[in-house]
């Protein structure tokens, strides 16, 4: 028995809890596992976001921003509470 | 406005990429590896300039960040200097916390920097007329690379790494750096279904 098989049997002889075998879904992180290793992404928690700002039927986009873009300040724009992201 | 609804839509594009932890492994890559970079006065408003720091480690990301400087910088080296100094403070971090899970790696850790007289500004502790009022805080870095901890070494400009935190990247540049990072679509791989770890 590998060491993880008896670290596991450890803590369930003192906790309750069932064994959900190898990671798949972990604080909005979902891994796949493959021949070359293990990769994790956020497509649900992405579609998710989209949802929330009904952009989910959007059309996609190949690079984050674009190369002359100009931020400036919103003045017309209301300010929303920042802490609610934090 | 336009510019988050651009991200939402890269959100959209890209939802099924991801990070790859690749399974081949040999001991001489047991290395934590970290670039960081700086552009210069990128907000024409306020003058500050952005930032960014990538932490691989055992040849997969662990640890970025992209943002813009607290304080103006007064030359494209203080802007670096100010970047090295935040990932040197993250570095810190990181090899705690590698020990507290009792990872081993090769010290000291090599950072990359692509400004000369930044790593020249690092590694000798002096001070004269241009870089005496750089904040005091950034010094964290020089003392980080005097006490032997961290290794400041230059990088070829055409390599710019982590460049794509701080400026945005023509989509052959962007696509060849985000694959150097470690993301890839999981629709390239075929998914095995159980898997003991070997």
């Amino acid at each position: 028995m590998t060491k993880i098989e008896q670290f596991k049997n450890r803590l369930k002889a003192v906790f309750e809890m069932t064994d959900l075998g190898m990671l798949s879904y972990f604080l909005g992180m979902e891994f796949v596992y493959t021949n070359q290793g293990i990769i994790l992404h956020k497509r649900k928690y992405i579609n998710e976001v989209l949802n929330i700002f009904n952009m989910d039927q959007c059309n996609g986009t190949k690079v984050p921003g674009a190369g002359n873009l100009k931020l400036t300040e919103a003045l017309e724009e209301i300010a929303i509470d920042s802490t609610l992201f934090k | 406005m336009a510019a988050a609804k651009h991200i939402l839509r890269y959100l959209k594009e890209t939802a099924g990429y991801g990070l790859l932890f690749s399974v081949s492994l040999n001991e001489s890559e047991n290395c934590l590896e970290a670039w960081s970079d700086s552009d210069w006065c990128g907000d024409k408003v306020g003058r500050k300039s952005t930032y960014g720091y990538f932490f691989k480690y055992l040849k997969a990301p662990i640890s970025w960040c992209s943002k813009k400087q607290t304080i103006v910088a007064l030359s494209s080296c203080e802007a670096e200097y100010i970047a090295a100094a935040e990932a040197a403070c993250q570095c810190v971090w990181l090899e705690s916390m590698l020990d507290d899970l009792k990872l081993d790696h090769l010290k000291p850790v090599q950072l990359c920097v692509d400004n000369q007289s930044a790593i020249n500004l690092a590694k000798n502790p002096i001070s004269y007329g241009r870089s005496k009022h750089i904040e005091t805080k950034f010094h964290f870095l020089r003392e980080q690379v005097g006490k032997g901890k961290l290794e400041v070494k230059h990088y070829n400009t055409k390599e710019q790494v982590a460049d794509i935190f701080t400026k945005p990247l023509r989509l052959d540049r962007f696509e060849e750096l985000r694959e150097w990072y470690g993301v890839r679509s999981i629709a390239e791989f075929s998914l095995r279904k159980s898997v003991g770890i070997s």
